[in-house]
């Protein structure tokens, strides 16, 4: 099965527009941050297809696994913003009962 | 197997102040949130070490940096400089924690914990010509800098500020992720320098030779990189957490976001676009579009500028209206990147050693003055100068100094940036960063009118005579660089880093 | 080319077919019996109590919150290990570069500054899945109380109340011990 680069990079380019998308309509905390997620996941795939044309044409600059070792440290960079994240709404929560970003109008101005 | 451990000295600044944040946590552990104060002096001592390391190491380093293996840390006086910064910022930010009287006094030491995790970060964001290492410093500091500003956890407002900021960057990291990837699919590498120009052999496509071929992806790939930049550094589109996140974070934390953060997101800005488009360097065919990128900036700067100084107009309290200053000064800054010569680089570096002594010094006002008040607004501040003239007549120089007038080092740092902008051939964006000082100078000057000029309200007097000791040095200091005395070696260091920045394209390429 | 995608539709088709294929075959081979007692969610022998529906404690999130973050960390063990390998039988890219002990102590001290935040979480008392005794009350939010559950005795009020409506025919012996 040999699925082509640009399809690849066209999935990846629809996952971040859903992402972009998503954290601009929806008002619920945690499926913003979960957009955010799906931001992320459309550069793993990119990374991932880069890597995989570069080889195969033979063009390597420095190493071939510099594209799955970035997806690598990406879902790392997710993991933890998602932690942070999660905490800091649950933190909101317990002062506002809410998860709804509108409920954050403490700051004005 | 000695090379390697050879050049684990080359990151001995990092070394040590990993071991310090590890030793900090350690040691508060222990302590089971017994008074705080002593883990602030050990980190103040770690802090020195890690200075003097730094001050060793740009003793050693000459006008070429090195690297180590593999490319991923890139040692050099612009890096160095960058760190000693950071360095700088956050022994002044331990020291307004310590003497911060809103701040507990015990159980604190996850402050302190953090405040030294985000200066790894960045110290990494700094010195590396690796994205994957750029990207990873940039998400430390983030990290560190999202719990800091929801350190108050009961604190309705502290909390808001850590979820606006973490929404907001993670957004930005989306995106930024997301260039980076494009980018590293348009010339399958990592590294900048063989991005910049990617000699034969190398087993990379220089990022102009895509260019010629479609330039359109390679638009957008730096576009979005630029807006994650742009995120960190505040910058207008991506402008609209700072204000808020300034807020409602505790004071301290602001300053560090300000001063330190910000330094941090220009130096990894400056090295990007440097690498990519610096106009001195040899590449023609990317000249071109280094131009164009610097024409975006250029207005990215003058729209930064223009808004951050409006905005700040009509602000009633002192914090947000430091806020939405130090927008319209990362629009000044941003005319030196804008330049495209390393010039406007050392001039960009040099202004933002100068907003490093006033914005310091305006943001341990602030600490000062709610330690006496318990509040914010500008209102308060009346007869301020009338109780507490030593601290209040330091807040006049720092104020003179952020409008950009004579005996002050800003006057100096905004001659500089001007010269370059000019000589970069942007003379319209220098006329209206002018226009934009004389904007600046209505809210700088009412500061300075509610505190000298109105009628004292009657307030509670509370001694806090190590923070005003501060503020008095770093007003010194403010005037002293202004009047001439540490400009030259100032400017010297200045000038060095963009110098150093010659990047490693043919080092790179013989790997 | 879109020849490839076979193997994507199969796959979908495959996953589609299995779970409604299960679905139906279970609604027809299954007997129907219609009764209350027959919709009940079964629990190892215990009647349900109250709404699924309730707010899980926060603990949860936070035990969730630390796994993640080792979870995640454990990936960065694999290309680790495998290099450890590469150099040890003295194959690959990084063969005779002698960085076998470099390497081993890197990854100890990884383990140890993760073991670090180990103790930190656990001396922090997150991981006390039971509060003590003289811990704090979580307070309830105030906007959305919490659901009351009802207590035991009004449970068996109501259970006796049903036996006498029901009459003498009660569907099952749990009853008759209560």
């Amino acid at each position: 099965m040999n699925v082509p680069t640009e399809h690849l990079l066209a999935l990846a380019a629809i996952l971040f527009s859903l992402g972009v998308l998503g954290f601009l309509t929806r008002k619920n905390l945690i499926i913003v941050l979960a957009s955010i997620e799906l931001m992320l996941n459309a550069a793993n795939l990119t990374f991932v297809a880069g890597s995989r044309a570069w080889a195969a044409e033979g063009v390597t600059g420095g190493s071939p696994l510099q594209g799955p070792i970035f997806s690598l440290f990406v879902i790392l960079v997710a993991a933890a913003e998602a932690a942070v994240g999660l905490a800091l709404i649950i933190a909101l929560y317990r002062l506002k009962q809410s998860v709804a970003l509108d409920s954050a109008g403490e700051l004005k101005g | 197997m000695n090379a390697y451990i050879e050049q684990m000295g080359l990151i001995a600044p990092e070394l040590v102040l990993t071991a310090l944040s590890l030793f900090v946590l350690t040691w508060d552990l222990l302590k089971k949130g017994r008074n705080s104060d002593h883990i602030g002096y050990a980190t103040l001592v770690g802090l020195a070490v890690t200075g003097w390391l730094l001050l060793q190491q740009w003793g050693m380093l000459g006008d070429k940096g090195t690297q180590t293996a593999f490319g991923m840390v890139t040692i050099d006086r612009f890096g160095t400089f960058f760190k000693l910064f950071t360095v700088g910022s956050m022994a002044v930010v331990t020291l307004f924690v310590m003497l911060d009287k809103n701040e507990r006094k015990h159980g604190i030491g996850e402050y302190y914990f953090l405040l030294i995790g985000a200066s790894i970060g960045a110290f990494f964001m700094v010195s590396t010509n690796n994205l994957l290492l750029l990207m990873l410093g940039l998400e430390l500091l983030s990290l560190a800098s999202y719990s800091l500003a929801g350190f108050h956890k009961g604190s309705k407002r502290s909390a808001e500020a850590a979820l606006k900021y973490i929404v907001f960057g993670g957004l930005s990291a989306g995106v930024m992720l997301y260039g980076i990837s494009l980018l590293y699919g348009l010339t399958g590498t990592l590294d900048l320098g063989l991005m910049g120009h990617a000699p034969e052999g190398s087993g990379a496509v220089s990022l102009a030779t895509q260019f010629d071929a479609s330039p359109i992806p390679v638009a957008i790939a730096v576009v979005l990189v630029l807006a994650g930049f742009a995120y960190k550094v505040s910058v207008v589109p991506f402008h609209f957490w700072t204000p808020d996140v300034y807020e409602g974070a505790p004071t301290p934390v602001t300053t560090f976001l300000a001063v330190g953060s910000k330094a941090a997101g220009f130096a990894a800005l400056l090295r990007f676009v440097g690498a990519l488009f610096l106009t001195d360097g040899v590449d023609a065919s990317i000249v071109a579009y280094g131009d164009r990128i610097g024409f975006l900036l250029a207005i990215l700067a003058a729209i930064t500028m223009t808004l951050g100084n409006l905005s700040a107009l009509r602000q009633g309290s002192l914090k947000r209206m430091l806020a939405y200053s130090s927008i319209a000064h990362a629009g000044y800054v941003l005319m030196g990147a804008a330049s495209m010569t390393s010039e406007g680089f050392a001039a960009a570096m040099f202004y933002l050693a100068a907003y490093y002594c006033m914005n310091l010094g305006a943001f341990g006002f602030l600490i000062y003055f709610e330690g006496v008040t318990g509040k914010d607004d500008i209102d308060s501040l009346k007869g301020m100068g009338w109780r507490h003239p030593v601290v209040a007549w330091s807040m006049v120089v720092f104020l003179v100094a952020l409008t950009g007038l004579p005996p002050t080092v800003g006057f100096y740092g905004k001659l500089i940036l001007f010269y370059a902008a000019i000589d970069a051939g942007l003379a319209w964006l220098v006329i209206i960063a002018a226009i934009n000082s004389v904007i600046s100078l209505f809210y700088y000057f009412r500061v300075a009118k509610s505190m000298f000029l109105t009628e004292p309200v009657p307030q509670v007097p509370m001694r806090q005579h190590g923070l005003a000791g501060i503020l008095c040095v770093l007003a010194v200091v403010t005037v002293l660089a202004g009047l001439g005395a540490f400009k030259d070696p100032l400017r010297g260091w200045a000038d060095e880093g963009p110098a150093s920045l010659e990047i490693y394209a043919t080092d790179a390429g013989s790997r | 080319m879109y020849f490839d995608y076979l193997n994507v539709l199969v796959f979908a088709g495959v996953g589609l077919v299995f779970t409604f294929a299960n679905l139906i075959l279970a609604s027809i081979i299954r007997p129907k019996r219609k009764s209350d007692v027959g919709l009940e969610t079964y629990e190892c022998g215990e009647e349900t109590i109250g709404d699924a529906w309730i707010k899980f404690d926060i603990r949860y999130y936070t035990v969730a919150l630390v796994y993640v973050i080792f979870a995640v960390e454990i990936a960065f063990l694999f290309p680790w290990a495998l290099v450890l390998k590469e150099v040890i039988a003295g194959t690959g890219a990084a063969a005779g570069s002698g960085i076998g002990a470099f390497i081993i102590v890197e990854g100890f001290l990884f383990i140890a500054i993760l073991l670090l935040g180990l103790a930190y979480v656990w001396a922090k008392g997150d991981l006390d899945w039971v509060l003590h005794w003289d811990a704090p009350e979580y307070q309830p939010p105030t906007k959305h109380p919490r659901v009351t559950l009802p207590s035991i005795a009004e449970l068996e009020a109501e259970d006796e109340a049903d036996a006498e409506a029901d009459g003498e025919d009660g569907p099952d012996g749990d009853e008759e011990a209560a």
